[in-house]
């Protein structure tokens, strides 16, 4: 049940996202959407490695026995892995955006080569 | 500046956007057998193995199960997601250092140093008081992050970033980075990666693996535990840290 509940926000979020990298053209929103669609993605990994009734993947004094009472700890893992990603290509995109800002003072995406 | 065009594309991203949510909601209420997301067990995924590799001497199929505070497990971390970060996964993890690396090369490639006007913004005093204060408890909780990682949440990536958000701190309070600092945190950072492939390299020279551990596991639950974990996450929290600092301090500009 609490895993449907993550998987609907994962999937409102990346269609959010998705929606706003499409349609905007200010480039600083569609960084935004990008943004909104990588942290459902995200969600998404972390919800697919949720058990019900089971723990964080920490062992405490608590713990015995050979059962895992586990979540699944390796979408927590890659999930890591993907918000530092995330951090270096929106860092790396707003150095463009600046670029762009100072080239063309402006900061839509426009088509250029015939008037409008 | 509404078009045609504009109002083509909106529609159509709205129809893609509903197809894709149609398509969601069916792959969450699949219930038939092995269709479902949510089948597998955390018990038949490879997940399992780092379970209880990681605490456990044998695999769940037979073997001694070794509980907290005793011997004989592969890892020895209590944070098995660290254990598999920075141990199982460490070459992962070395490829995302490295693009972080290159992404921050290129912020700083990409925003030229300019020089500023001598009339700078000036902080109130009571934020340029209040600011080494902060600081210096924002950089013991991210030295603290950093250090347990192997038992309470977080690592050298959060930890890290807490660190840099310090140095974010006192940019935001009107300090501008200066070139030696800028040059120090370079060195920090370039010495931080090179001891991190070291400690790959020794584990080559010691077992034949790259990254293979060559430390003794510790106790499980001690500080003194999870072998060269500690050592790869504190070398990547320090790298993170010179790396978001430096960053941050490539978009605010120097002098």
């Amino acid at each position: 049940m609490v895993q449907t509940a993550l998987i609907i926000s994962a999937s409102a979020l990346v269609l959010t996202g998705l929606f706003g990298v499409i349609t905007r053209r200010n480039v600083i929103r569609i960084l935004l959407a990008l943004n909104l669609l990588e942290t459902g993605v995200n969600l998404f990994l972390v919800s697919i490695g949720y058990a019900p009734g089971k723990e964080a993947p920490i062992v405490t004094a608590r713990i015995t026995g050979p059962i895992s009472p586990f979540v699944d700890p390796l979408p927590q893992a890659l999930v890591l892995t993907s918000i530092v990603i995330g951090l270096g290509t929106t860092a790396l995109a707003l150095a463009i955006t600046l670029r762009h800002y100072r080239a063309a003072r402006r900061l839509t995406l426009e088509e250029t080569g015939h008037a409008s | 500046m509404k078009t045609r065009n504009e109002i083509l594309i909106h529609l159509g991203a709205l129809l893609l956007v509903a197809a894709l949510a149609v398509a969601a909601g069916l792959a969450v209420t699949a219930d038939e057998p092995g269709l479902g997301l949510l089948d597998a067990g955390v018990e038949s995924r490879p997940s399992a193995r780092y379970v209880f590799k990681t605490v456990r001497a044998a695999p769940p199929e037979g073997g001694a199960v070794v509980e907290p505070g005793g011997k004989g497990y592969e890892n020895g971390a209590a944070n098995i997601v660290t254990a598999v970060v920075a141990d199982y996964r460490v070459l992962d993890t070395l490829g995302e250092v490295l693009v972080l690396f290159a992404a921050a090369s290129g912020v700083g490639l990409l925003i030229p140093i300019r020089r500023r006007s001598a009339g700078e913004r000036q902080a109130s005093p009571i934020v340029r008081t209040a600011v080494p204060l902060i600081m210096f408890l924002a950089l013991i909780t991210g030295a603290y992050i950093v250090l347990h990682g192997h038992l309470s949440p977080g690592g050298g990536f959060s930890g890290g970033a807490v660190i840099a958000s310090a140095f974010i701190l006192r940019f935001l309070a009107g300090r501008r980075p200066d070139p030696r600092g800028k040059r120090l945190l370079s060195a920090l950072e370039s010495a931080a990666g090179l001891a991190l492939l070291t400690v790959g390299l020794i584990g080559l020279a010691v077992s034949g693996t790259f990254f293979a551990g060559f430390m003794p596991q510790g106790t499980l639950g001690s500080f003194a535990s999870g072998g060269i974990l500690v050592i790869v996450y504190t070398l990547i929290g320090i790298k993170v840290a010179a790396e978001l600092s430096g960053l941050s301090a490539d978009f605010v500009g120097g002098k």
